[in-house]
């Protein structure tokens, strides 16, 4: 028999207007959801809206592969900053926009720079190897390129370039499968 | 807004939905416990993605529900699997 699932969500608790730009409370936030510019200091301009964003591309990625999720849990300062760069790490983006260097601002915090992305990069295989634990089972290798893919543009380290949820209902993923 | 639900009405329906997700949040340890025993994949499981089709349609359904939320001007600001919950249709 067919059954149809439906998303539900709740806890508005952080809810607001979404042009808001909010600066979280660090220590209090559950920053496995946190966009890497609220971490590390990049300077570029986010908002409620665009971390809204950020986060369907990380949920995709834990649904994706669970139970081999790809958040990093826990409060500490530390951890707050591998979180950002294994964010970077996953873009295999150095430069941003706005001329900033992510490896020069990770280096003022002892972390290891990002590997940059070269022309043979696989975001399949870059998301596994970032990923708590090593994927079990029969995968489509095709299909799991398809959520990659949307889930990363949802990600994107720019905030201004992150899909609207309008524009990624329309991704190909969903006419593919 | 033709088409946008009254955000109040979905407001009152999801703290119905998440007054009784939290009592079984007693049951675990942390945050993330509990977002491994809601969203167990396998095929045994009542709340599993079973393949890459269930699982599009129910990313599908999770996108639609933020675009009607941003279309109302408010965004969500704690999005995770934990927030969001999967309900089959009879």
């Amino acid at each position: 028999m067919s059954t149809e699932k439906t998303a539900i969500i709740a806890d508005f608790g952080t809810g607001g207007n979404k042009s808001s730009i909010k600066r979280f409370n660090k220590s209090a936030f559950p920053f496995n959801m946190m966009p890497p510019e609220y971490i590390l200091d990049v300077n570029l301009k986010s908002d409620l809206e665009s971390h809204d964003r950020f986060a369907l591309g990380v949920m995709i990625l834990n649904y994706l592969y669970f139970p081999c999720i790809f958040s990093m849990n826990g409060h500490d300062p530390v951890n707050r900053l591998r979180w950002a760069r294994k964010v970077y790490q996953v873009h295999g983006i150095v430069k941003l926009s706005n001329g900033v260097n992510v490896n020069s601002k990770l280096a003022a915090t002892g972390l290891q720079p990002v590997d940059e992305k070269k022309s043979d990069w696989d975001p399949v295989k870059n998301v596994k190897r970032l990923l708590k634990c090593s994927v079990k089972g029969k995968r489509d290798d095709g299909l799991d390129a398809l959520f990659v893919d949307l889930a990363l543009k949802l990600m994107d380290v720019e905030p201004s370039k992150r899909l609207s949820a309008q524009q990624a209902g329309l991704h190909k993923v969903f006419t593919n499968i | 807004m033709q088409g946008i639900p009254n955000l109040g009405e979905e407001l009152l329906k999801t703290k119905v939905v998440a007054n009784r997700l939290r009592n079984m949040q007693k049951f675990c340890d942390s945050a993330s416990n509990c977002s491994a025993d809601l969203f167990v994949r396998n095929d045994n499981s009542p709340n599993s993605f079973n393949n890459y089709s269930d699982l599009a349609r129910f990313v599908k359904s999770l996108l639609k529900a933020v675009e009607i939320l941003h279309a109302t001007g408010y965004a969500h600001g704690d999005l995770k699997i934990e927030v969001s919950f999967i309900f089959r249709s009879e």
